[in-house]
């Protein structure tokens, strides 16, 4: 039931998603872009350290290290560039929906322990990833307007695509 | 007469003598002939692999035994380098900017061990290529 609420919860970002690039003109400012950026990196992180907490696989616990390091640096260049460009991240309808999905996933991973737990976390990991690359590059590059933040976003996309990758694999271990 | 018979022959010796020598060049220019010596050591080259954008750049590498390669982290996360079979060497955690060499002394397969999709590969010309393995062949974990 529990793992039924995880996909749903990532499919009904991913239908949100597109609802959004569906729009005509879906506006986000450069200020509610970083916003999506930060709570996207964040929500990552936040999930490592439920599956460091909880995991014994030595697997999971690895790939939770390198959610955490990798975002926290994509962070702060996200932090120095936001800065640098004397913008703050403004809260917005893309980065509450992910906060809102979040917490329902942070709840049912929560409950979740050993195998089953593992399962649910990589599952979750693969569907997250895909979704945060679908959102930066179906909505959050092309409503950036100032070009640095632009290049900060399409720079990451090879770490998530490389996350997503390595998901991939660390999931066919739960199968 | 005697000594002259000697002082000649003596002086005959000799021109026969220098013209038998191997080492007579004329105005030190250089014998045609001459062979390198193959027990000489090539001179070492070095060879840099950029980490960028999550890859090994260029991923595959020929090299002499003996050249240095220097690995430079250019991307926005740490990396590091393994050789992927045995883990027989590693660097530690590269920092943004950080760089780590090594003497390649044979061909070999490595990954980044933080993000274990990064692959690359090592070629000495000559090998055998034996320590080679098919990376889809490496299992990633335990």
């Amino acid at each position: 039931m529990k793992n039924l609420c995880i996909t749903l919860v990532s499919v009904f970002f991913l239908a949100f998603i597109g609802s959004l690039n569906a729009q005509e003109n879906p506006k986000l400012s450069d200020a509610e872009v970083a916003s999506v950026a930060v709570v996207a990196n964040q929500i990552d992180i936040a999930y490592a350290e439920i599956a460091k907490e909880k995991s014994k696989d030595p697997e999971i616990v690895k790939f939770a290290d390198t959610m955490i390091r990798d975002h926290n640096a994509v962070l702060g260049q996200a932090s120095a560039l936001v800065k640098k460009l004397g913008v703050t991240p403004k809260d917005n309808a893309v980065s509450q929906q992910l906060l809102a999905g979040a917490d329902k996933t942070k709840k049912s991973l929560r409950g979740k322990s050993g195998k089953a737990f593992d399962k649910d976390y990589i599952d979750n990991e693969v569907s997250y990833h895909k979704a945060v690359i679908s959102t930066v590059q179906t909505v959050l590059i092309p409503e950036t307007e100032n070009q640095e933040l632009k290049d900060l976003l399409q720079g990451i996309l090879p770490a998530l695509n490389t996350h997503l990758s390595h998901a991939e694999m660390v999931q066919k271990m739960f199968k | 007469m005697v000594r002259l018979k000697i002082f000649s022959i003596c002086c005959w010796l000799l021109v026969v003598m220098l013209q038998c020598s191997p080492s007579g060049k004329k105005d030190g220019a250089a014998d045609e002939n001459e062979i390198a010596d193959p027990q000489q050591p090539q001179q070492q080259v070095v060879h840099t692999i950029e980490i960028k954008q999550m890859k090994f750049s260029p991923d595959t590498l020929n090299v002499r035994k003996g050249d240095k390669v220097i690995w430079v982290n250019a991307d926005i996360v740490e990396h590091d380098v393994t050789q992927l079979s045995k883990k027989a060497w590693a660097s530690s955690k590269l920092a943004t900017g950080a760089s780590w060499s090594m003497i390649v002394t044979k061909s070999e397969d490595y990954y980044c061990n933080l993000h274990v999709v990064m692959r690359g590969k090592l070629i000495v010309e000559g090998d055998n290529a034996s320590n080679v393995v098919e990376s889809s062949l490496i299992p990633i974990c335990r």
